[in-house]
């Protein structure tokens, strides 16, 4: 009976250790996935904004503004290894109650480390270029260390770097910074009385952009649970500076933080599940079992060895 | 012992047949429509 007890022991002991090594190393890299259906909406505002008026033609300064991010998957054109979300950008002057302008990126990138990929109609606005670096989303378990993401104002990826580490409402987050220089990024041609080359009837100055956007990161899920841009556009004749197209520190509303951080905490709690709380307590329940089944195994078979066993044995085996 | 050996390779082959199970249910649950993928569809509000 005690050996029947210790097989069965064994073989839940040895059955239980596999699950947890296969639940780490298989099954969590099957399921860990970015979502295809995913949906969320994420407003940022700023106050003490300016930016160029096309209709006044001239400088609005010290507005708020209101940015609201949409973002939504498309299921259909998504697949097991590959998601695509559209991102509706809406940007609004709170201070006037007009709008001042939006923007739709659509990008498809791999469900397990985030990377863009070139496919399903990926846009930002009018360029249906090539995307690549990292979107909407970080890899599973992101790394304290330099990436790259796609800026969508240069149209090309740009370094961000590991800044340190933040706790915002309890959960633990990476934080990084994208800073870009004053850098050159497109020409405009527009009246010379509006930048005050009242000699010239139309000028082409360049377009400059410079940046410091920041992004707080759930290492463990790789979701953006807070970002904050703070952005200058203007356009530049040989360097002077012109006219400011765009000026201002958007950071996102505690309403949408609290909202990321806590749908994030129950993402979080599954993938932990998965990938660390499960295998450990499945594989040192099975390792303990295991043990302690072959130890009544092995130990019933020492005590089949007393001398009047043996001569049994012996016996049994001559006949 | 043999008993031994044949007792822990059954329950890795029975861990190994559950695992792949549990991976391609919940994969095709991932993969499937909105109304099919309840999982990890954070982010909303």
């Amino acid at each position: 009976m005690r050996r029947v007890a210790g097989l069965i022991a064994t073989g839940l002991g040895a059955f239980l250790l596999v699950s947890g090594l296969l639940l780490r190393f298989y099954v969590a890299g099957q399921v860990v996935r970015f979502p295809l259906n995913e949906y969320q909406i994420a407003a940022l505002a700023g106050t003490d904004v300016t930016y160029f008026s096309p209709s006044l033609l001239k400088d609005v300064t010290g507005v708020t503004m209101r940015v609201t991010k949409t973002t939504e998957g498309d299921v259909a054109a998504g697949t097991s290894s590959r998601a695509v979300w559209t991102q509706f950008s809406y940007s609004y002057d709170a201070t006037n109650a007009v709008a001042y302008q939006s923007l739709t990126q659509r990008s498809a990138f791999d469900r397990r480390t985030g990377a863009l990929i070139g496919c399903c109609g990926e846009t930002v606005g009018a360029y249906t270029g090539r995307q690549a670096g990292l979107a909407f989303v970080w890899p599973h378990g992101t790394r304290p260390r330099s990436y790259e993401i796609f800026d969508t104002t240069l149209l090309k990826p740009m370094g961000v770097q590991y800044a340190g580490r933040v706790t915002i409402d309890g959960l633990p987050t990476y934080r990084f910074v994208e800073h870009v220089p004053a850098e050159q990024f497109s020409t405009q041609k527009l009246p010379g009385s509006l930048v005050g080359l009242h000699g010239q009837p139309t000028v082409t100055l360049q377009e400059y952009y410079q940046a410091a956007n920041t992004y707080w990161v759930d290492p463990v899920t790789g979701a953006v649970v807070d970002t904050s841009e703070d952005q200058k556009i203007t356009l530049r004749d040989s360097g002077v500076q012109r006219l400011v197209l765009f000026q201002g520190d958007l950071k996102m509303t505690p309403r949408s933080i609290l909202s990321l951080v806590r749908s994030n905490r129950t993402r979080r709690a599954e993938i932990e599940a998965i990938t660390r709380t499960g295998p450990l307590g499945l594989g040192l329940a099975g390792a303990v079992i295991l043990a302690a089944g072959a130890c009544l195994v092995l130990w019933r078979r020492k005590s089949d060895r007393s001398p009047a066993n043996t001569e049994y044995e012996t016996a049994a085996a001559a006949w | 012992m043999i008993r031994l050996l044949i007792a822990i390779v059954i329950g890795a082959m029975l861990a190994v047949g559950g695992s792949l199970l549990t991976a391609t249910y919940l994969a095709g649950v991932m993969n499937g429509p909105p109304a099919n993928a309840p999982l990890y569809n954070y982010g909303t509000g």
